[in-house]
């Protein structure tokens, strides 16, 4: 029996042995580099982007043939732009007859060297705004009560509205309550833009950079221009040809009549189209068709006075019936790429540990644009 | 009963025996294991630093390249950028002929190439065919081309 526990007491000694032991060689000093190489990975691709604008603006567009040509086959990746809209905008128009009308409107916009290009689609309201849409367009819309909670959901998931409305109904509170919209007196003035505040609103910006896109007519401030092409300038006259300006590419110029405002040829293409941007931050507008009724409960945009002309509440933006004008259509134009401008290129679809790396990014030279695009980077094998 | 070993005893002897053997054996696979995780370690932190040099920095003299054959001496450190991820074809066409200049780096066994979209430009190191402890590549631009530098080390 004694002999018996000793070999127990030996038994259970060694056990200990072995199993304390067992851990001590269990420990490892390899390092886990599986999130520096996805970080040394994602700032090679950003830096890679860095070398030539034109990788960036492909980045933009959508098209990510170049990074997925210097990724390792192993990694997936997804891509989040913040300050630069993408360039393909899918604009969802809910009033099958008025759909010539917004695409009309929404012709393309050019930007530091790119072009922003709208594309209308129609669907049927019945069935919710398509989230694929990326902003939904209304023209004097009358059914904000019957499809509030359509909308509001769209809105809920990211997407922008853009009300195009007369006020003249503004008794209707779902539609005041969408917009931020509250009645007031009407009053007169002209309208221009709230004073310039790009860390909260970045709308004027916009508008100033893209300027607008003309091809033989200008229609701004309720005249006329013919705009004719000459090589490497354009001239611009007046209906009845009694005044004109002859300018260049580049060059800045005042329309006869207008003197205090200038406006600089940006950019001329071989369609015979030209893009002409405004210069000055106290651009004015114009009195717009049903305007000066309503005060905007959240942030106002354009107004005279404390009246609004075009109010934002987030990302559905109201606009006042307007007359025909490029200076109302590149407003329209601006609203919808100001809220376009922090989104996600290619989505994030992994259950696995993420890791991001970010990078700024500078374009150039309608308005100043500075993006931050971040890489979210995981092995997908 | 005197000259005979208890069973006990032979048995104890035996599981101590074998404990000691496990300890030693054991201990060898542990000390190897993290004789080779460390060099691998040391092998990629190496080659992170040395291939980040060369992609991003511009090397000391900033010309370089223009006295690498006629006195490396007085070339402190190779690097191919022309700003960061944007690199020097002289500087590579001149590496190339000087791959001594990367001893510098106390790289060991290795090897590097550089290629643009169409061309190897620059090789230096081994050609040997074992597998590398650590590889590393770096997507660059080169002159108006693109390319990579891809850097092996054993």
């Amino acid at each position: 029996m004694k002999g018996f526990v000793y070999l127990l007491e030996i038994a259970v000694a060694s056990i200990l042995m072995v199993v304390v032991l067992s851990t001590f060689f269990a420990i490892r000093v390899k390092q886990d580099w599986d999130s520096s190489d996805l970080v040394g990975v994602g700032n090679n691709i950003l830096n890679y982007i860095r070398q030539n604008d034109s990788l960036f603006l492909n980045v933009l567009n959508e098209d990510f043939t170049q990074i997925e040509k210097i990724k390792p086959v192993n990694v997936g990746y997804g891509l989040r732009v913040m300050g630069s809209p993408k360039t393909n905008i899918t604009v969802g128009c809910a009033q099958p007859a008025l759909y010539d009308y917004i695409n009309d409107m929404l012709t393309d916009a050019h930007l530091n060297g790119r072009s922003i290009d709208f594309h209308v689609e129609t669907f049927d309201m019945n069935e919710g705004v398509p989230e694929f849409m990326d902003a939904l367009v209304l023209v004097n819309f009358t059914d904000y009560s019957t499809y509030r909670p359509a909308i509001e959901s769209y809105l809920n998931s990211g997407g922008i509205v853009i009300g195009m409305n007369g006020t003249y109904d503004n008794s209707n509170t779902d539609f005041n309550e969408i917009f931020g919209l509250a009645d007031t007196s009407p009053a007169t003035g002209t309208n221009r833009f709230e004073p310039y505040n790009p860390t909260t609103e970045d709308l004027e910006l916009y508008f100033m950079g893209i300027g607008f896109d003309v091809e033989n007519e200008w229609d701004i401030w309720g005249e006329e221009w013919n705009v004719e092409y000459l090589g490497e300038g354009i001239n611009i006259t007046n209906s009845d040809g009694s005044a004109y300006v002859e300018v260049e590419e580049g060059e800045e110029f005042s329309l006869p009549g207008h003197g205090s405002y200038s406006f600089k040829v940006k950019g001329m293409f071989s369609d015979n189209s030209a893009s002409i941007q405004p210069l000055n931050r106290d651009f004015a507008f114009d009195d717009f068709s049903d305007a000066n009724d309503v005060v905007a409960l959240n942030e106002r945009l354009v107004g005279t006075g404390g009246i609004a002309s075009m109010t934002a509440n987030g990302s559905a933006i109201w606009i006042s019936d307007f007359p025909a004008g490029q200076e109302y259509v590149s407003l329209v134009k601006s609203a919808i790429i100001s809220r376009m401008d922090n989104w996600v290129a290619k989505g994030v679809y992994t259950t696995r540990e993420v890791t991001t790396v970010s990078s700024f990014f500078s374009l150039c030279c309608d308005m100043p644009e500075i993006s931050e695009l971040e890489i979210t980077l995981w092995y997908s094998i | 009963m005197i000259g005979q070993m208890r069973i006990e005893f032979i048995v104890g002897i035996l599981i101590f025996a074998v404990v000691i053997v496990f300890i030693v054996s054991q201990t060898n696979t542990t000390f190897t294991n993290l004789l080779t995780d460390s060099k691998a370690d040391i092998s990629k932190a190496k080659n992170l630093n040395s291939i980040t040099i060369l992609t991003e920095d511009v090397g000391d003299p900033v010309n370089w390249e223009s006295i690498a054959q006629s006195s490396p001496e007085n070339v402190k450190r190779v690097g191919l950028a022309i700003n960061p991820y944007n690199l020097s074809v002289s500087k590579i066409n001149s590496l190339n002929l000087t791959c001594d200049l990367l001893n510098n780096f106390d790289l060991g066994s290795y090897r590097l190439k550089v290629y643009n979209s169409t061309h190897r430009l620059l090789f230096c190191g081994n050609e040997v065919l074992e597998p590398p402890t650590s590889i590393e590549i770096k997507y660059v631009k080169i002159g108006t081309d693109y390319g990579n530098v891809t850097l092996e080390l054993w």
